[in-house]
């Protein structure tokens, strides 16, 4: 599951911001809840999402941030 | 986040638009349609006239799609009243070149909305810039920016500054102005919009930098268009409707394009939402 996490926001992230960005905001928001990346679980989407948020929502709108968390919210939880 | 199809058909359609009415355009003027010296000079500034006119609208539109509360909203608003005083500039050109063809007074009212053009686009271009903050340090883009704004001032110092400056016929007001254009096309818009390309190279592959990658190549084709028309002009061998203006209808077109794109990357459609 939680390497399964970094993959799903690098996968969904990448057609928005390029692979070398997407990169970026994946390691930082995996590393977020302050946890190995082996140890991520669902419960740590919250802390995740805030991230992503924080990194991207200041060159797009708040619609399309919203479409990339309930995106890898879909693919881990689904 | 679904893999449909981003860009709209407006989109294509804007594109198609542009390089439709440039190239009827460049068949009427080399064919000399229009029959009058005021009649040809009136096609000549109609593709400027259209594009220019299409790309502020265009930008308009886009600042209006997006919500007050979204940084879109104030980078687009800047794009479009900056292309809106260059659309005022050309048409206000054109009909003082309409009404006589022999000699346009200089300067003229087109150039007040000319010059304020260029620190609206800049603030436009520097609010996109700035929205990238948080991602990367802008300092490498805007100190290598700034040097290449300064290579491009010296190497005009040669080409063009110092013999408007040793004109004996133009007056300090012709020299001013004539230098000004260049100097505001390099620092505000040359400038501003390398580093802006500077800091969406990061962004490789990514199409939340489509729009700017559009309207960072319609504003230097804008700015080459104006320093040759600057050159070209001051040595009495421009003609409007020659190629220099090619410029200026690709550039508009470029930037009407990427305010439509803006549109389809930040504004998502829903799904089964027609364009």
């Amino acid at each position: 599951m939680s390497e399964d996490i970094h993959n799903v926001v690098l996968d969904v992230l990448t057609p928005l911001v390029g692979r070398a960005m997407a990169t970026v905001y994946a390691s930082k928001a995996t590393h977020r809840p302050g946890k190995l990346l082996v140890g991520l679980t669902a419960d740590d989407l919250p802390a995740i999402s805030e991230e992503i948020r924080q990194s991207v929502r200041p060159f797009t709108t708040r619609a399309v941030v919203d479409e990339v968390i309930a995106e890898i919210t879909r693919r881990v939880r689904g | 986040m679904s893999g449909s199809r981003v860009l709209s058909n407006r989109t294509w359609v804007i594109a198609a638009l542009g390089i439709v009415v440039s190239a009827v355009s460049i068949v009427l003027i080399r064919a000399g349609v229009g029959g009058s010296d005021s009649g040809r000079t009136l096609i000549a500034n109609l593709p400027s006239l259209l594009t220019g006119g299409g790309a502020a609208a265009a930008g308009l539109w886009t600042a209006l799609r997006f919500e007050r509360t979204e940084g879109l909203r104030r980078q687009w608003l800047l794009l479009g009243l900056g292309t809106a005083a260059l659309f005022i500039g050309d048409t206000t050109f054109a009909y003082l070149q309409v009404v006589n063809p022999q000699e346009v007074p200089f300067p003229s009212v087109a150039d007040f909305f000319y010059l304020i053009s260029f620190p609206i686009l800049a603030g436009g271009l520097l609010m996109a810039l700035f929205s990238f903050r948080r991602s990367m340090s802008l300092r490498a883009p805007m100190l290598l920016a700034t040097a290449v704004a300064a290579v491009a001032t010296a190497g005009l110092w040669a080409i063009a500054f110092q013999p408007i400056l040793a004109d004996t016929e133009a007056s300090s007001l012709e020299k001013f102005l004539g230098i000004l254009y260049p100097v505001g096309d390099i620092w505000l818009l040359l400038l501003p919009a390398l580093a802006l390309a500077m800091a969406l190279s990061h962004f490789a592959g990514g199409r939340l930098a489509w729009s700017w990658w559009t309207v960072v190549v319609g504003l230097t084709l804008v700015m080459v268009a104006d320093v040759l028309f600057g050159v070209l002009d001051f040595q009495g061998t421009y003609a409007t409707g020659s190629f220099v203006d090619m410029g200026w209808w690709f550039g508009y077109t470029a930037i009407a394009v990427g305010a439509s794109i803006a549109v389809d990357v930040h504004a998502p459609r829903k799904a089964g939402a027609r364009s």
